[in-house]
């Protein structure tokens, strides 16, 4: 046998050897560091601990997704691995949910799985976290997408999300609460039934409205009124009470108060309770502004007057903690049904104002617009808040959202003062965007028409110039279109409530 | 061979991330904290040593032709206990390595120290040699990670210093110029000491010349 034949036999035999050995001892470090994979690891890498995975209770099911698995930290937290159904053009996404069970809050959630059809429609990690914080107190825990996690142009995409947490919420309110998960609309609704005569219908909650001091849990719309069902909580005076539940109904024409109901008692001490007739004293207040009940005494009950032997003074908690869903109602109504939330945008556009907002029930807005707040100030400027989508073709599924432009027209003189984009509607391509400037070439117009800028081109934004992708299309860009389709609903809008056109 | 010159040499003289530049790509990969990089410089020295001291020990069997996979074979061996590891007590280290962690295996570092130091070594020095290679690679990796997490991000493993942070050190473009910059810094100061050094012998040797040469003047 030659030298060479001796030494690849021998290097054959020492590298399998070295593999035998190798493996030999990877197959007993295999069994030492065993680690299931799944969402075990997924919940680890949100969460640092002891995760290990439970079963999933085999008789769940939900109408919003489903849950493949289920891992506990102890008993410091539950990771759910849940989808949630696509909407729209959106696919399932697949989430890893971890709630807090001390708290029974979101603590921390990341996509398994994007639904979305590309990454420009996604939700980003810090959109995501919206939801961290988030209490499940009932099943109803989710129905309001949190402000932050609805983005515009991926409304798919954030229901999708949405459902997934619906289904978490289900899932722990049944096993983790002990509670139910049976939709109560059909039980909220009943009890706006009990001071009303109007049908209503659930309505979507404005997640981009702050609520404190309590939770909405159902607004609901007929064609004259808007109605509540409300929690509200203490705010933590000296006696202990519990939340209250009332409904509370209110009359879109007049936005006062029409009737109101406590449904759950929350005085925990005999003679607190809010009688109706103190209820009443609400009735008929108009709301006028969002903090219009902040001074609002004629609800309160004074505490001396109740029990002699208590050092306290002032008003029970139980009164002040009724006051406060009057409160919640009156914030949540100016902010979403009557425009309030948009004066922000006119007091950043034209500061040192006081702007009072004007009913918008003769404005005329054009299709595929929305006159969101129409407002006076106390310096002759008029004041308007606008959205608008595009105005039909889409390009190779280039979509653009909603544009919001806020104006301010000079009373004497009709002109359009200064405009800006309060919400850019493009969620990807920011090459399509509008910039300022072109939002300026409106400036300056005199509105002495309804139609004053149906032909005004200054703000358009030529298509040929940007897109080069092969798109055959020409002319305008869908973005630019849709702010012009903006300041056409404003020009309509002025010249029908202030030039009487 | 004495201990000290393996303690210096891994560690400062033959730095492999400052000096030799190896091991780049998770340099500049996994800098963005100073915990990933700690967590990582870890691994590496772990798999430094134990490579070592099985290349060491294997030195007068492995045939010189089949050396190189004999090598990798052990160093993938020990990346993958690593990994077993990490995966199932620092999940959040594991994930945050992905695809660097597995690329350990061919670390120029690593296979480099088994080609060029364990195999003519004994088990001892190849030991020592592993452990203070991969310190090196460790003291580097956290001051990179370090400068970068502080600068970008505003914090320090973790721990909140302030807001201010400076977006371009968080990113790749930050990391090439962090790891420059650093490794100037670094040349520059130990060939100061190394000069300083040099001088202080020469200076301690030509003494007593002096000393001679103004007797016979």
């Amino acid at each position: 046998m030659s030298d060479a034949v001796k030494t690849t036999i021998k290097s054959i035999a020492v590298l399998l050897c070295i593999a035998v050995a190798s493996g030999l001892l990877l197959a007993v470090c295999n069994d030492v560091f065993y680690y299931e994979a799944g969402g075990a690891s997924d919940f680890e890498a949100l969460i640092e601990g002891n995760w290990s995975v439970v079963e999933v209770n085999g008789e769940f099911a939900n109408d919003n997704g489903s849950i493949s698995q289920i891992a506990e930290n102890g008993t410091a937290h539950v990771g759910f691995i849940v989808s949630g159904n696509g909407v729209g053009k959106s696919g399932a996404y697949t989430m890893a949910i971890i709630i807090d069970r001390a708290t029974n809050k979101v603590a921390a959630v990341k996509t398994i799985e994007m639904g979305a059809t590309s990454s420009g429609y996604d939700l980003s990690q810090e959109q995501l976290d919206s939801y961290v914080g988030v209490e499940i107190a009932d099943s109803t825990a989710f129905d309001t997408v949190p402000s932050n996690a609805l983005v515009a142009g991926a409304t798919g995409s954030s229901k999708a999300i949405n459902n997934a947490f619906k289904v978490v919420g289900a899932y722990y309110t049944i096993y983790y609460l002990g509670g139910s998960a049976v939709d109560p609309t059909e039980e909220y609704l009943g009890y706006l039934g009990q001071i009303s005569t109007e049908t209503f219908t659930k309505a979507e909650v404005d997640g981009s409205i702050t609520i404190s001091n309590g939770r909405l849990l159902l607004v609901a719309e007929s064609a004259t009124q808007v109605g509540f069902y409300v929690e509200s909580t203490s705010d933590g005076g000296n006696v202990d009470n519990g939340a209250y539940r009332l409904a509370i109904v209110v009359d879109r024409a007049t936005a006062q108060i029409a009737s109101a109901k406590v449904i759950e008692e929350g005085a925990t001490i005999p003679g607190y309770e809010v009688s109706q007739t103190t209820i009443n004293a609400y009735v008929g207040q108009a709301i006028t502004s969002a903090t219009v009940f902040d001074t609002f005494e004629g609800g309160l009950i004074d505490s001396s007057s109740l029990n002699a032997g208590m050092t306290n003074t002032g008003w029970t908690q139980s009164s002040r903690t009724v006051r406060n869903a009057f409160q919640m109602v009156a914030n949540y109504y100016f902010n979403a049904y009557m425009g309030g939330k948009h004066l922000t945008s006119l007091q950043t556009l034209a500061p040192g104002q006081t702007w009072t907002i004007v009913p918008v029930a003769d404005a005329t807005a054009l299709t595929g617009s929305t006159i969101l707040c129409l407002a006076e100030s106390d310096q002759g400027k008029i004041g308007m808040v606008v959205s608008a989508i595009n105005d039909g073709t889409n390009v190779n599924n280039i979509m653009n959202g909603e544009y919001i432009i806020a104006v301010v027209i000079d009373r004497a003189t009709n002109a359009l003062e200064s405009a800006v984009i309060v919400k850019d509607g493009w969620v990807s391509m920011d090459m399509f965007a509008v910039p300022q400037d072109k939002v300026n070439a409106y400036v300056g117009t005199i509105i002495d028409s309804a139609t004053v800028f149906d032909t005004f081109e200054g703000g358009l934004i030529a298509a040929e110039g940007y897109l080069n992708y092969g798109m055959t299309n020409t002319g305008w860009t869908q973005s630019s279109r849709a702010v012009r389709r903006a300041f056409q609903a404003v020009a309509n809008c002025y010249f029908a409530e202030y030039i009487g056109g | 061979m004495k201990i000290r010159d393996i303690m210096m040499d891994g560690l400062f003289r033959q730095n492999p991330t400052l000096k030799l530049v190896l091991g780049v790509c998770s340099t500049l990969a996994l800098t963005t904290s100073a915990f990933d990089s700690f967590g990582m410089g870890i691994a590496v020295t772990f798999v430094l040593v134990c490579s070592n001291v099985i290349v060491s020990l294997l030195r007068n069997v492995i045939p010189d032709k089949v050396r190189i996979p004999a090598f990798v074979l052990v160093i993938a061996t020990f990346v993958t206990i690593v990994q077993l590891f990490l995966r199932k007590y620092v999940n959040a280290l594991y994930a945050s390595f992905g695809v660097f962690l597995p690329l350990i295996v061919v670390n120029c570092i690593i296979l480099g120290r088994a080609e060029g130091f364990a195999s003519k070594n004994k088990v001892g020095f190849a030991a020592l040699d592993g452990l203070f290679m991969g310190l090196g690679y460790t003291w580097a990796m956290v001051l990179i990670g370090g400068i970068r997490e502080i600068l970008g991000y505003g914090t320090f493993f973790g721990i909140k210093l302030w807001d201010f942070t400076i977006d371009f050190f968080a990113s790749q473009a930050g990391a090439f110029f962090t790891y420059g910059i650093v490794i100037a810094l670094f040349v520059l100061v130990w060939n100061a000491i190394e000069r300083s050094q040099k001088l202080k012998k020469a200076s301690a040797n030509d003494a007593p010349v002096v000393e001679e040469q103004k007797e016979e003047n």
